[in-house]
């Protein structure tokens, strides 16, 4: 297929040009339900490198969720989307890492890959790692769009820190989207009383959060429209809000760096 | 912040590392020396105000990077895995205590350790910082997973 066809839909965007994202690399860090997708939907833009990086195999369970398939199943999830991505635009160059990223080899290709990246898309499900991705990332200067999903599965966050620019994962915690606007009352957290650490996942929070990480993946590569530092959306209301929050200048992660251009 | 974890009438501050230093970094080694010093005033405390201490925990390599014990919890005792990866102390140690495993959600995959136990305040009260370490760990995560899974079990039927 013809390279001008396959982006044609893209020729009359009025805001960036998308041709310049073949230059851009994208690293994504767990490739569950936020990461395939946000994986997909950058490979179908035309990043011109997309790397991938999780340790998991994929199990049924994952099935739920978007893009895998079920003759998948036992694969390590890197290879499985891996596959997947070269089908669906053969003119992304992808690449898998099948390691935990705060340990070992893993760990080495993190702080690697960070490095020459345009931008790291935070798609894991656990705190610990998402404070090492901000730290790493603060660090290397290199913008993180995290996205997650809250235990129940119908809200959903995305958090872009901009070093030195936008509140890193840090600052000003606890999550200000546990204050949720005045109209709307959100059920107090079961995660103590109940004890339940394998969280409901649903796909279409998934696809919804992973496709707001891609919007703001795209305004940051392609510099358009106003980044959002923190997009809060709750499901049971329909409700998207945008949080303009400020940096903590006592952060011990940013509280010292200062953006530049 | 969380001023009022920091404020309430524990150890938080006694038990804090002075140095911060990663496995991988030159400094690692007057980490460890502070770890160390911190679980043994963390026993020394328990001792006296509780009579005795509920765990014990001891590396297992030169790097001081695994440990092993065991949490006792109402005159029951169970072993205790817990490993500190090369992203330690940016992130928290990743503890595993095998026999409880099977009876609990309370847990996350890790890389490292295949099941590890779930840090339920970690996450809801975000008190983790490069300062804290082991013994703090045991006092807010592993200390309060143990009790609240062997209630559930007690409340299932499992543990009499």
């Amino acid at each position: 297929m013809a390279e001008i066809e396959r982006y044609s839909r893209f020729a009359q965007f009025p805001f960036a040009d998308f041709s310049e994202l073949k230059e851009k690399r994208i690293l994504i860090v767990g490739v569950g339900g936020l990461g395939a997708v946000s994986a997909e939907i950058l490979t179908r833009c035309g990043v011109g490198r997309i790397v991938l990086m999780d340790y998991d195999t994929l199990e049924e369970a994952n099935l739920n969720r978007l893009i895998y398939d079920t003759s998948q199943v036992g694969m390590k999830k890197v290879d499985a989307l891996k596959a997947h991505l070269r089908k669906a635009n053969p003119e992304v160059s992808g690449v898998g890492h099948p390691f935990d990223i705060t340990d070992g080899k893993g760990y080495d290709l993190f702080v690697e890959e960070v490095g020459k990246s345009d931008a790291v898309l935070g798609c894991v499900d656990t705190f610990q790692v998402r404070l090492f991705m901000n730290s790493q990332c603060v660090k290397a200067g290199k913008p993180l769009i995290d996205g997650g999903a809250s235990t129940d599965g119908v809200n959903g966050s995305v958090h872009v820190v901009i070093p030195g620019k936008t509140p890193c994962f840090r600052c000003n915690r606890p999550v200000l989207g546990e204050t949720a606007p005045a109209e709307i009352q959100r059920p107090e957290s079961t995660r103590d009383t109940t004890g339940v650490c394998h969280f409901t996942s649903l796909p279409t929070t998934m696809g919804i959060i992973s496709s707001l990480q891609c919007q703001e993946a795209l305004k940051l590569l392609l510099s358009f429209g106003h980044t959002a530092p923190y997009l809060m959306y709750y499901g049971l209301e329909g409700v998207l809000e945008r949080y303009d929050w400020e940096r903590d200048p006592d952060c011990p992660v940013c509280g010292d760096i200062t953006y530049e251009e | 912040m969380v001023d009022f974890l920091k404020r309430e009438d524990d150890l938080f501050y006694f038990l804090q590392c002075a140095t911060i230093a990663s496995p991988r970094d030159a400094d690692w080694f007057q980490r460890v020396k502070e770890e160390k010093y911190a679980l043994s005033r963390f026993s020394e405390y328990l001792r006296f105000l509780e009579g005795g201490e509920w765990f014990e925990l001891r590396p297992t390599s030169d790097g001081a990077t695994r440990w092993v014990g065991s949490v006792r919890d109402s005159g029951l005792e169970f072993e205790m895995e817990l490993v500190l990866k090369d992203a330690y102390p940016t992130m928290p140690p990743a503890v595993r205590v095998p026999k409880l495993m099977d009876y609990t959600d309370r847990k996350l995959d890790d890389g490292v350790l295949g099941l590890r136990i779930c840090d339920m305040h970690m996450e809801q009260n975000y008190w983790w910082d490069e300062y804290c370490g082991i013994a703090l760990y045991l006092k807010r995560e592993v200390s309060y997973w143990v009790q609240s899974v062997l209630h559930d079990m007690r409340k299932e039927g499992w543990l009499k």
